[in-house]
């Protein structure tokens, strides 16, 4: 199989999981679960009421960076996306934070007297970036989701463009730094006698979280922008 | 950061066709991607202008004299491997490839060519104190919340010459926030948690 192709409606779901594993929390977030048998990708989406020409671009984008139908994507309903985008939200704040925080409070657990000093900062540091992004958010959901879905009647566009500047173009920057400092922490300074296989461990989770990060602004950024952009010049 | 995405670019000098295309070759082989621009005398390298862009350069020992006659080539230092023909080359490139070099060697030595360019651009990497002194006074004010003004202040220097020691600092560190920073300035020892200026 090549994997450069994009991911089609006839191609069996199981094999979507074998091509790239990274899309496990992917078909989490559409809630579709495990046993899917030989179904294919749309007999699957069927069964779970999901369209499938909107899981293929979001999977497809996902998975090869280079591909992204903005355009197809841009023209789907807004229903549709931000049901995924709240659903993405729902799984980093209930699994994805959680394991990370887990894993920063077993080595703390772990390291005793001489290192703790240093896993509490680390561990603060992280509740901090944890707490900003929860407000990031919750406020995303109240002023841009909830508003572009009203905003077919209703006349908000001034003020659901200014809340999606500032959560896309302000926060979004700020909190991909952050994290990229707390990888760069533990990577450069973090105390070696402290390194173990939950360093390791917590490493790989905080590079899977800016991935999956990354991809969930990708589509805010692309998507939603020129959606609430369109809806402004209306 | 040092995660540059943007292609290298690669000059390839020798008269001889054959010799050029096996330089592609063994390019490909040993994995290194670039632009690479062919030239197949010194004229056309001298005439071109576009000498200083390269990031590396593989160069024929006739050409290579022809551009020092004209006091080109000097500043090369190791971005320069020297492709010596004739085995007589006197050059002050650590990387040659001599004429009767086997594929291993010549491998090896395109290899070696690649990846120590690469190292040696890493100006910070053997200090076992990443940041000066001056850093350090500098790191530990940002850390404890103060703002530029304040800093050059305490420090009696220019808000400029702030900004370019908060640069390198970033730079250095690859850390950018202030939390991120007061953290490193915590794990070394720099401020305790007392210093950090509460809101």
């Amino acid at each position: 199989m090549n994997s450069f192709l994009p991911i089609n409606a006839k191609m069996k779901m199981a094999d979507l999981v074998h091509l790239d594993y990274r899309l496990i929390s992917v078909l989490g977030r559409f809630g579709i679960e495990f046993g899917f048998g030989n179904k294919t990708v749309s007999e699957v989406c069927n069964d779970y009421g999901i369209d499938t020409g909107f899981f293929l671009a979001i999977v497809n984008s996902y998975h090869n960076h280079e591909y992204f139908p903005e355009d197809d994507l841009i023209a789907f309903n807004s229903v549709f996306l931000v049901d995924y985008l709240k659903k993405s939200h729902n799984y980093f704040l209930v699994y994805k934070l959680p394991e990370i925080q887990q894993c920063i409070d077993s080595i703390e657990k772990e390291s005793g007297e001489q290192g703790s000093v240093s896993i509490k900062l680390l561990n603060d540091f992280f509740k901090e970036y944890k707490q900003e992004l929860i407000l990031h958010f919750k406020d995303e959901e109240q002023n841009v989701f909830s508003l572009l879905l009203q905003s077919d009647e209703a006349d908000v566009d001034e003020k659901i463009y200014a809340a999606s500047a500032n959560s896309f173009s302000g926060e979004h920057p700020q909190l991909e730094t952050k994290l990229s400092d707390l990888k760069n922490l533990i990577i450069k300074f973090f105390p070696a006698k402290l390194s173990s296989e939950l360093t390791r461990n917590l490493l790989f989770e905080i590079f899977l979280l800016e991935a999956d990060l990354d991809n969930h602004s990708r589509i805010e950024e692309r998507v939603i922008a020129p959606k609430i952009e369109k809806l402004k010049t209306r | 950061m040092s995660d540059n995405k943007g292609s290298i670019s690669i000059l390839v000098a020798s008269e001889q066709y054959l010799s050029r295309l096996g330089i592609r070759t063994i390019l490909s082989v040993i994995g290194v991607e670039g632009n690479i621009a062919e030239y197949n005398s010194a004229y056309d390298i001298i005439s071109s202008k576009a000498d200083d862009t390269f990031d590396y350069r593989i160069v024929s020992s006739s050409i290579y004299e022809v551009l020092m006659k004209h006091s080109q080539g000097e500043e090369y230092g190791d971005k320069l491997l020297l492709i010596d023909e004739s085995q007589t080359a006197i050059t002050t490139s650590k990387y040659v490839v001599n004429a009767n070099d086997e594929r291993t060697d010549v491998l090896t030595k395109f290899q070696d060519f690649f990846s120590n360019t690469a190292s040696d651009t890493n100006e910070y990497s053997e200090s076992k104190n990443i940041l000066s002194d001056r850093e350090v006074e500098v790191l530990k004010l940002v850390a404890k919340g103060y703002i530029n003004k304040e800093i050059s202040d305490e420090l009696y220097i220019s808000i400029n010459t702030v900004i370019t020691h908060r640069k390198n600092i970033t730079e250095k560190l690859s850390i950018k926030t202030i939390s991120g920073l007061t953290v490193y300035a915590m794990l070394n020892g720099y401020i305790t948690a007392e210093d950090v200026k509460k809101e």
